[in-house]
C-alpha cells in the first residue's frame, strides 16, 4: 500500500516479467543510473529503496526486483501483496516475454490489490531491428502482437523503454509517481505484523536506504 | 529464430529386427559414427534436432533391439517416453503382424496416464526392394489398421526416400506441440509457521 | 586452502561454451572430469561440458545402463575403463554421474556427487521428486534457470575446499572477543525469531547462531555458502531469497535474507516465514551498527589481510630450527632441504576438530605456490582421508607415506585428526615431532581459531 504523512509516500513497487526480459536492468538504470551489459539472473528478489521528488509530494519507492524463473512464481503473491503500484516487464524481441507478460496481468486482475498503478514495460527499445512485438495492430494476415492496444484494453499504462539508452526508465517510474493516491491513511507495510515492532520500523525507515 | 523453450522429446523405436531401424534412423540423424551398443544393452541412442513451427525439439531416439531378452527392459527404456515409432518392413507380413504385439507391450511397459491417445506413429519400410514387387503388404491394409488404432499417422519409406521419415518426426512434433501441458506452477512444501510442522502442498506441482 | 588461480577444470565463463559440443566432440570427451545429471527417463537435466540437450543420446545411454544393472537385480555403483572411472549414484528419480580421469577415490567421487545433489535441493527441494512421480515425462532443467554459477562452483569447489570431503566447516581467525561480540548481536536477532543467524567472510564463518534445536550441518553450510558467493545478483543490494538446507528440512523452502557488508563479508539470516523481510531487514540494521562500533568488521578485513595461520609460525624449540646446527647426522640434508616452509620442512597441514565439526588449514605457500601443485596436495590429502576411513579395512590411526612429491603423515584420534605435507625428503621422527607441535599450537590458539558455544550439530 501507498502510505503517506506530509507530502511523502511509501509505496511499495513490484516487478514482474520473464527471464532477461530486463527488471534488473531497469531498476538499475533508476536506482544506480548504471547499465551492465552482462546483468546476472536475480535470484529470489532484491530490494531497493529510492526516493523521487514531484511537485505535491515525495514518493519513496520500495522497490522489489523479481526474479523471472519459474521455480519461484509461487512465491510471486507474497511480493505484489500489498503493492502500491507494479510494473510487467516484456521485451520487445521476444514474443514470448510478451506473453508471459499478459499471464502476469491476468494474475494481478485477479489476484492483486484492486487498486494497484500497474505499468507494462515494454524493454529493449533500443532493439528495433529485433523487434518482434509491434506497438499497434497492422492489417498484414499473420498474428502481430499489439502492445499499446492491449495495454489499453486492460488499464494498464504503457512505455516502450530501454534500459541500456535510459529512454523511459524515470517516465515511467515518475508517472507510477504521479497515479499513486494521495492522502492514504498510514498503514503498515505488508509482512510486518509484530505490533511492538511498527513503532521502531518507521523510525528506521526513515534514517535509512 | 525460434523464440521459446526448447522441448525434449524421448522417441522409441520398436519393431522386429531387420525391418531396417537402425539404417533409417542413421541415415536420418546422419551420425558420422553409429554406437553399437544394442547387443550388449539393448537400444542405441541417437539426438536430432528439428525445427517446427517456431519451437525447436531436441529428439532423443532409442533405437530398440527386437530381441526378447532385453524384454524386461521395456519398464525402465519406455519410461517418460513422448511418442513411439512402429517399424515394419513392407515385404515382410509377420513384421506387419508384430505391429499390434509391440504397440500392446509398449503401452503395457511404459503405462502412460492416457494410453488411448499415445501418440504412436508408423513407418512402412523398404518400399523400394524390388521395385515394390516383393510388397506383401499393402498401403491399403496398412492405413486400414493404423486407422483402427486410433488414427495413427502412417509414412511410408525406403533408403532413398528418406525425406517421409523427416515428415514423420516433423508430425511427432506437431503432436508434442498439441498435447503441450500447460506451465504449472512449481510448489514445494511450506514449513507451519505456528509448529514448525510441514504443510504438504495439496495442489499439484509443477509437473 | 584458498587456490581460485586458473587450473585444469576451472569453470568455463559464460553459457558461450555451451552452444556448440556434444558427444562427439574431440575437446568434449577430452575433459578431464565430467558430471552429469539426468531424469529417471533418460532425460538430460545438467551437464559441466556441452549443451544439456546436445546430450540427450549420451544421457540415454547412461540411463539405459543404469536400468540394466537394475533390471538384473542389482545397482551399479562404478565402471573403471582404463583411465577413466564412472560414478553412479542414483537418488529417487534423480540419476548423478561423474566420468573421471583424476584418479580420485570413487568414495570421494560419489560424495562430490551427494553434494551436487544437495546443490539441486537448496534450489528446488526435493519436492522436486513428487514431479517426477507424478508426470514420468517431467523436464526438470527449466526449473534450475539461471543457475549455472553455482554448480560449476561447486564442482571448482573440489578441487581446493577440504570441507567437501572432511565435512566440517572453517573460521576467520579472530580475537576471542571480537567473535563474542559478532555472536552476541546475532543471538539477540535470533532470539527474536530467526532461525538462523551467519557472519561469513567468503567461505569462512565469523559467527554463527542457530535457533534452540536447530542444528546446522557443515555440508548444508559448505551449499548455502556456495549459492550466496556464486550468485552475483547478492551483491548489488539486499536480497530474499527462498532456499532449502537438505539436512535440515529436505522437503520445504527457507528464506533467506543476504546482505553484502562488505566486498566479501557477508549476513546471512535465515526465517521459516516467507513474510518476514522487514523484520530480517530491521535486525541487519541492528546487527551492522554493532559490528561497526565494535570494529568487527574492521578486524574481519585485518585478518584477511593477515592470512590465517602460516607453518613458518609453528612454534619450535630451538634444536628443530632448520637453520641451527643439528646434534644429528643425516638430519643435515633434511635441514637443508627445508629452508622454505615450516621446521623441518613442514609444507602444508590441516586439523580437524572432531568435537567441533570444524577445521583450521595453514596457508599455502611456496613451495605449493602454483595452482597445479596446490590441486595436487589437495587430491593426495583427500586420498589419505579416503584410505584412513577406508570402511572395509579402516579406521586407522596414523599413516606415514613418502613419495617423489611430498612425506604425508596424517593422525586420527577420537578429538581430533590431523593431515600434513612436508618436503620429500623431510626425516620421519623429526616429523612427527612438528606434528606434535602443531597440534599444540592449535590447541594454544583454539580460541582464535575457532567458533565456540554454537549450537551442538547433532543430526
Amino acid at each position: 500500500m501507498a502510505t503517506s504523512g506530509n507530502n511523502s509516500i511509501n509505496a511499495k513497487l513490484v516487478l514482474l516479467g520473464d527471464m532477461g526480459a530486463g527488471k534488473s536492468s531497469l531498476v538499475f538504470r533508476f536506482v544506480k543510473g548504471q547499465f551492465l551489459e552482462f546483468q546476472e539472473s536475480t535470484i529470489g528478489a532484491a530490494f531497493f529503496s529510492q526516493t523521487l521528488a514531484l511537485n505535491d509530494a515525495t514518493v519513496k519507492f520500495e522497490i522489489w526486483d523479481t526474479a523471472g524463473q519459474e521455480r519461484y512464481h509461487s512465491l510471486a503473491p507474497m511480493y505484489y501483496r500489498g503493492a502500491a503500484a507494479a510494473i510487467i516487464v516484456y521485451d520487445i524481441t521476444s514474443t514470448e516475454s510478451f506473453e508471459r507478460a499478459k499471464k502476469w496481468v491476468q494474475e494481478l486482475q485477479k489476484q492483486g490489490n484492486p487498486n494497484m498503478v500497474t505499468a507494462l514495460a515494454g524493454n529493449k527499445a533500443d532493439l528495433e531491428d529485433k523487434r518482434k512485438v509491434a506497438l499497434e495492430a497492422k492489417n498484414c494476415g499473420a498474428p502481430v502482437q499489439e502492445a499499446h492496444t492491449y495495454a489499453e484494453e486492460n488499464g494498464l499504462f504503457f512505455k516502450e523503454t530501454s534500459a541500456k539508452t535510459a529512454t523511459n526508465v524515470n517516465e515511467i517510474f515518475h508517472e507510477i509517481a504521479k497515479r499513486l493516491p494521495r492522502a492514504q491513511p498510514a498503514q503498515h507495510p505488508a509482512g510486518v505484523v509484530l505490533t511492538d515492532r511498527a513503532a521502531e520500523h518507521s523510525r528506521t525507515s526513515a534514517c535509512c536506504t | 529464430m525460434a523464440s521459446r523453450r526448447r522441448m525434449l522429446l524421448k522417441v522409441i523405436i520398436l519393431g522386429d529386427s531387420g525391418v531396417g531401424k537402425t539404417s533409417l534412423m542413421n541415415q536420418y540423424v546422419n551420425k558420422k559414427f553409429s554406437n553399437q551398443y544394442k547387443a550388449t544393452i539393448g537400444a542405441d541412442f541417437l539426438t536430432k534436432e528439428i525445427q517446427f513451427e517456431d519451437r525447436l525439439f531436441t529428439l532423443q531416439i532409442w533405437d530398440t533391439a527386437g530381441q526378447e531378452r532385453f524384454q524386461s527392459l521395456g519398464v525402465a527404456f519406455y519410461r517418460g517416453a513422448d511418442c513411439c515409432v512402429l517399424v515394419y518392413d513392407v515385404n515382410v507380413m509377420k513384421s506387419f503382424e508384430n505391429l499390434n504385439n509391440w504397440r500392446e507391450e509398449f503401452l503395457i511397459q511404459a503405462s502412460p496416464s492416457d494410453p488411448e491417445n499415445f501418440p504412436f506413429v508408423v513407418l512402412g519400410n523398404k518400399i523400394d526392394i524390388d521395385n515394390g514387387n516383393s510388397r506383401v503388404v499393402s498401403e491399403k491394409k496398412a492405413r486400414a489398421w493404423c486407422a483402427s488404432k486410433g488414427n495413427i499417422p502412417y509414412f511410408e519409406t525406403s533408403a532413398k526416400e528418406g525425406f517421409n521419415v523427416e515428415a514423420a518426426f516433423q508430425c511427432i512434433a506437431k503432436i508434442a506441440l498439441k498435447n503441450e501441458p500447460e506451465d504449472e506452477i512449481y510448489l514445494p512444501d511450506t514449513i507451519d509457521v505456528a509448529g514448525n510442522r510441514q504443510h504438504r502442498s495439496s495442489s499439484g506441482c509443477g509437473c | 586452502m584458498t587456490s581460485r588461480d586458473r587450473c585444469d577444470d576451472e569453470p568455463e565463463k559464460g553459457k558461450g561454451k555451451k552452444n556448440v559440443t556434444d558427444d562427439a566432440s574431440v575437446s568434449w570427451r577430452k575433459r578431464k572430469k565430467h558430471f552429469f545429471v539426468l531424469s529417471h527417463s533418460g532425460k538430460p537435466i545438467y551437464s559441466r561440458y556441452g549443451a544439456e540437450h546436445k546430450l540427450a543420446g549420451f544421457t540415454a545411454t547412461l540411463q539405459a545402463i543404469i536400468s540394466y544393472v537394475e533390471n538384473g537385480g542389482d545397482n551399479i555403483r562404478f565402471v573403471r575403463a582404463g583411465k577413466h572411472q564412472v560414478v553412479f549414484l542414483v537418488k529417487g528419480p534423480i540419476y548423478l554421474v561423474c566420468i573421471s580421469c583424476t584418479e580420485e577415490p570413487d568414495d570421494a567421487l560419489r560424495g562430490q556427487l551427494e553434494l551436487l545433489h544437495g546443490q539441486m535441493l537448496v534450489i528446488l527441494t526435493k519436492s522436486i521428486d513428487r514431479c517426477f512421480e507424478k508426470n514420468k515425462k517431467f523436464d526438470m532443467t527449466p526449473l534450475l534457470g539461471g543457475t549455472e554459477a553455482v554448480f560449476s562452483s561447486l564442482i571448482h569447489s573440489f578441487s581446493w575446499n577440504p570441507a567437501t570431503f572432511l565435512h566440517a566447516y572453517t573460521c576467520l581467525p579472530l580475537a576471542f572477543s571480537t567473535r563474542q561480540a559478532a555472536g552476541a548481536i546475532l543471538q539477540d536477532v535470533v532470539d527474536s525469531g530467526v532461525l538462523f543467524a551467519m557472519l561469513m567472510c567468503k567461505h569462512k564463518v565469523v559467527s554463527l547462531v542457530g535457533a534452540q534445536k536447530a542444528s546446522l550441518h557443515p555440508d548444508d553450510m559448505l551449499l548455502l555458502s556456495n549459492f550466496i558467493l556464486s550468485t552475483k545478483s547478492f551483491r548489488t543490494s539486499e536480497s530474499f531469497s527462498p532456499i532449502c538446507l537438505p539436512r535440515y528440512n529436505p522437503m520445504a523452502f527457507l528464506h533467506a535474507y543476504v546482505h553484502y557488508l562488505e566486498v566479501d563479508s557477508y549476513l546471512v539470516l535465515l526465517s521459516i516465514n516467507s513474510d518476514d523481510f522487514y523484520h530480517l531487514k530491521d535486525c541487519r540494521i541492528q546487527i551492522e551498527s554493532v559490528l561497526v562500533n565494535s570494529n568487527v568488521l574492521g578486524e574481519v578485513q585485518k585478518s584477511v589481510q593477515d592470512g590465517g595461520l602460516h607453518v613458518e609460525d609453528v612454534p619450535v624449540d630451538s634444536s628443530l630450527r632448520s637453520d641451527s646446527p643439528s646434534p644429528h647426522p643425516g638430519q643435515g640434508r633434511a635441514a637443508l632441504a627445508s629452508r622454505i616452509g615450516g621446521p623441518a620442512g613442514l609444507w602444508h597441514f590441516i586439523y580437524r576438530s572432531i568435537n567441533l565439526d570444524q577445521y583450521v588449514s595453514s596457508e599455502l605457500s611456496s613451495p605449493l605456490n602454483s595452482s597445479r601443485l596446490q590441486k595436487e596436495l589437495y587430491r593426495a590429502y583427500q586420498k589419505l582421508y579416503v584410505s584412513m576411513h577406508d570402511r572395509q579395512i579402516g579406521p586407522h590411526k596414523t599413516q606415514f607415506r613418502r613419495d617423489e612429491s611430498y612425506v604425508l603423515l596424517c593422525w586420527i584420534t577420537p578429538d581430533f585428526e590431523l593431515y600434513a605435507a612436508f618436503d620429500p625428503l623431510a626425516d620421519k621422527a623429526l616429523a612427527i615431532k612438528i606434528c606434535n607441535r602443531v597440534c599444540q599450537w592449535v590447541r594454544d590458539l583454539e580460541n582464535e581459531i575457532f567458533l565456540f558455544g554454537g549450537s551442538p550439530f547433532s543430526w
